[in-house]
């Protein structure tokens, strides 16, 4: 497979482009990378410090939908669909643990 | 386990059919705004259009539960149809209610992770069978 040339970037766009290289030269694995990175550090966080696993999960899930979201909307080549609909289903689940439990009387 | 725990579950999951729709309708709608494409969003995995016809029979549901059930009859033949008949079908039409929110994840699951129907399926069996189960604990026990 013949990776694109550095040099044929166009800077003009600034990190646009750069973060499509970045994303295209990892098969796409630079973005969910740093989705699954910014999960994990929200989720131990949020655990850590407020001693909540399913509470972490959902705020987990919210902030890298939302980083996700943000990705999407600069460049979709670097943050594609089924990142997104993965972060949206991480969200959901999140949303879900939270609701029922909360609401089921056990906080 | 506190009280009224099953009917707080299920407020709990029409709060979250109303943050999945929320989400949904966000991410179409600040996408479609920034003109990206949104042909995966609305005919691919996201589509609203099934969760829109769902909701749609569920509306029409409502209408003719209300009509039926009590609008169209004085008290006395619903009370009568009640006793005789209508438990049935107005058990049925709360438990679609109920399952609203179990459908659309489940409708959710099939689109955008393609898990097979048939497990979707046996896991909304389950469902159903707890809730049935639930409603009886809250009409023996109130819990």
């Amino acid at each position: 497979m013949a990776w694109q040339d550095p040099t044929t970037i166009n800077w003009s766009n600034g990190a646009v482009e750069l973060l499509a290289y970045i994303n295209a030269v990892t098969l796409g694995w630079a973005s969910r990378m740093v989705l699954i990175g910014i999960y994990i550090i929200v989720l131990s966080g949020y655990y850590k410090a407020r001693d909540d696993f399913s509470g972490g999960m959902a705020a987990a899930g919210v902030s890298v939908f939302i980083v996700a979201f943000f990705g999407f909307l600069l460049n979709p080549s670097f943050v594609d669909w089924i990142t997104l609909a993965i972060t949206i289903g991480l969200a959901f689940i999140g949303a879900a643990i939270v609701l029922v439990e909360k609401n089921s009387g056990t906080a | 386990m506190a009280e009224d725990g099953f009917k707080n579950m299920i407020y709990g999951f029409v709060l979250l059919t109303l943050f999945m729709f929320l989400t949904l309708t966000f991410v179409t709608q600040v996408a479609m705004d920034n003109n990206k494409d949104t042909t995966e969003l609305e005919k691919g995995a996201f589509s609203l259009n099934q969760y829109e016809d769902f909701l749609e029979g569920v509306d029409d549901q409502a209408e003719v539960f209300q009509k039926d059930r009590f609008a169209n009859q004085n008290i006395f033949i619903t009370l009568g149809d009640l006793i005789i008949s209508g438990l049935f079908r107005i058990a049925i039409d709360m438990l679609v209610f109920i399952t609203t929110p179990f459908t659309l994840i489940a409708q959710v699951l099939n689109n955008v992770l393609g898990v097979p129907t048939l497990v979707i399926s046996v896991v909304l069996g389950l469902i159903i069978f707890s809730i049935i189960f639930g409603i009886w604990r809250l009409i023996k026990i109130g819990d």
